[in-house]
């Protein structure tokens, strides 16, 4: 249980780092609230205030989040409870109403003046969301799955029944790119969450091969060749390497093989078989 | 692919017409109107869609016999939803052509008068203009991108292995090997994948394409027009206030996208899952219903819900939501004095 709570805290303190709509509903709660002046909220409007109201505590509070994550199942992290508060709604009811009043305002007569706030609201709005995109990463995986679309296309001109044994930036798209394409370990040997979709688990030598490839993207060196008759074990067909490392190493392994090094995207491509 | 389309944009109307006509009458006020009718047809075929694949993984049946029982099912419930209809169709309100002839007014005076009235709201005019661009705008990203958030989520990999090998959950999609050990049923329960697969299958569509592209479009739109309900409810006629909440949400949804669970990272960038579905569409419409007390449309978004998102033994988000503002309209004494409260929320 403490330990549930600990990972409700800092759920809400990850939410926090890289945007700031949470922050922006307690405001409009309190100013809901609080301001009458120009428009009297209604009585739906209340319904979904009074709602917010007592849940949005509810999921910042360590103890009754954990509850709440509790009750949506452990499959599903710390920003899910926020679901159960419906934040889209209300900051745009929020904002909505704050724009009515501010028209009403008899403090600010000109339209200029009017259209200068609500710009800035705006400006709010962007700020505490738009900052934070995923575009970066996203762009990143992207420029990942175009690579492994043209090694993929590469391969399988000469070959029909492709095993590829790649880095996690190529061994992740294989199977999305061509469903046929078999590999020996799957995304979720990274991707922990997604073991929650099976049963299954790997065997020690996928596990193996798995290190043994992560050890090569991270150190930029593949000197553990011993992994390579398990890779042949499994039908590994193709192993590809990451551009990076030391090519020495890439060299002693085409050469024990007897098989020629391709050069695709910025990675080294060896068949095995 | 235009098959595909019209599809999408005709098939839920006629069981989402049904559902109104059984289950609110005539003198319920507010009336529900076509919108209404498509996201509860929508919603009734996820319900269908979702039964049928619990059937079909429970009997072992392959893809393709599943495909066969979608679209029997679905062309049995548009053949029962259109005879029903027409035995129960009484219309209520008179023709655009009547209302005409009843007034006396030329067609053309019906024109300069909605003109004027355009006029009048220009900022209305303009800031829905503004909302309708912005959507446009996050479609077009949608399509653009050819990607999403992956993290998490196989849905394409599985799409593409049932396929592949024409069977529900024997193959294992990340590694193209069959299954040791399974999958649990709380995943098998889960119709979108079996959904998506059925829809490649039947309409030749590639999977990527819909899983990636078509179906997050599509949810988005149904989850503007389920917000425009909501902004109904919530503002009631006055366009110029359910315009600026409209223009909000479509700021928020294409801002939001910074996190890991935000409504607008799922229905920009994974608009195929459940809980994306969930998010934008069944929790808003929850909230529209419930303020309400519309109970059916509210127990058949909990339905959904336990069809596309694992949740604890059917008890979702969905429900809490709906529990959550029951509660209030008990304390708010709404059933106790039903003429006087239920008024007062219903819009009055």
């Amino acid at each position: 249980m403490w330990e549930m709570i600990r990972h409700a805290w800092e759920g809400w303190v990850g939410i926090n780092l890289s945007g700031k709509y949470m922050a922006l509903v307690i405001l409009l709660l309190v100013y809901l609230w609080i301001g009458k002046v120009g428009y009297t909220i209604r009585e739906e409007q209340k319904r979904i205030l009074l709602y917010a109201t007592v849940l949005v505590p509810l999921c910042i509070c360590p103890l009754t989040a954990a509850l709440l994550m509790g009750y949506q199942t452990r499959f599903y992290d710390y920003p899910w409870i926020w679901s159960m508060v419906p934040v889209t709604a209300l900051i745009a009811m929020g904002g909505t109403v704050l724009l009515i009043r501010m028209r009403r305002d008899e403090r600010l007569p000109r339209v200029w003046q009017q259209g200068l706030l609500a710009a800035v609201l705006v400006a709010l709005l962007w700020l505490s969301g738009g900052l934070g995109s995923q575009e970066q990463q996203l762009s990143r995986e992207k420029a990942d799955y175009r690579a492994t679309q043209l090694i993929v296309a590469e391969l399988q001109r000469d070959n029909n029944a492709l095993c590829i044994w790649a880095p996690t930036t190529v061994q992740g798209y294989v199977r999305i790119i061509d469903p046929q394409i078999q590999v020996p370990y799957g995304r979720n040997m990274w991707d922990t969450s997604l073991n929650a979709y099976f049963y299954d688990t790997y065997d020690e030598d996928s596990m193996m091969l798995y290190e043994a490839m992560d050890c090569a993207q991270n150190t930029a060196h593949f000197t553990d060749v011993e992994v390579l008759d398990l890779a042949i074990g499994k039908g590994v067909t193709h192993m590809v390497l990451p551009g990076y490392v030391a090519y020495e190493d890439v060299w002693n392994i085409s050469q024990g093989l007897g098989a020629e090094i391709m050069q695709l995207q910025g990675y080294y491509v060896i068949p095995l078989q | 692919m235009f098959l595909f389309l019209v599809s999408l944009a005709v098939i839920p109307i006629l069981p989402g017409m049904l559902f109104l006509k059984i289950f609110y009458r005539r003198n319920h006020r507010p009336r529900p109107g076509i919108l209404h009718a498509y996201i509860l047809g929508m919603l009734l075929c996820l319900v269908f869609c979702g039964t049928i694949n619990l059937l079909c993984v429970m009997l072992h049946k392959t893809l393709q016999e599943c495909v066969i029982w979608y679209s029997m099912g679905i062309l049995w419930m548009q053949l029962i939803a259109g005879v029903v209809l027409t035995f129960m169709w009484k219309p209520t309100e008179e023709s655009l052509g009547e209302f005409l002839r009843k007034h006396k007014m030329a067609l053309t005076e019906f024109i300069k008068q909605q003109w004027d009235r355009c006029r009048r709201s220009f900022w209305a005019v303009g800031i829905l203009g503004v909302f309708c661009i912005l959507v446009l705008l996050q479609m077009v990203g949608i399509c653009r991108n050819g990607y999403v958030y992956m993290a998490g989520d196989m849905t394409l990999e599985m799409v593409q292995s049932f396929l592949e090998h024409d069977s529900l959950y024997q193959i294992h999609p990340l590694t193209g090997q069959a299954y040791e050990a399974g999958v649990p049923m709380r995943i098998q329960i889960l119709c979108l994948p079996t959904l998506y697969a059925a829809l490649c299958s039947l309409f030749g569509l590639a999977p990527q394409l819909l899983v990636w592209t078509l179906m997050p479009v599509y949810f988005l739109i149904c989850s503007y027009l389920v917000y425009y309900l909501l902004a109904r409810r919530l503002f009631g006629e006055r366009m110029l206030h359910v315009g600026c909440f409209m223009v909000l949400v479509g700021l928020i949804i294409g801002w939001g996208t910074y996190a890991y669970g935000m409504d607008g990272l799922g229905l920009i960038y994974r608009g195929f899952r459940g809980e994306s579905i969930r998010a934008g569409i069944l929790l808003p419409y929850v909230i529209g219903q419930v303020l309400e007390h519309k109970w059916w449309s509210v127990l058949l978004c909990v339905g959904t819900e336990l069809f596309i998102v694992w949740t604890l033994y059917g008890m979702g988000t969905c429900a809490f939501v709906a529990i959550g503002f029951l509660v209030i309209a008990l304390i708010k004494g709404d059933f106790s004095d039903k003429s006087g409260k239920e008024a007062s929320v219903c819009g009055k």
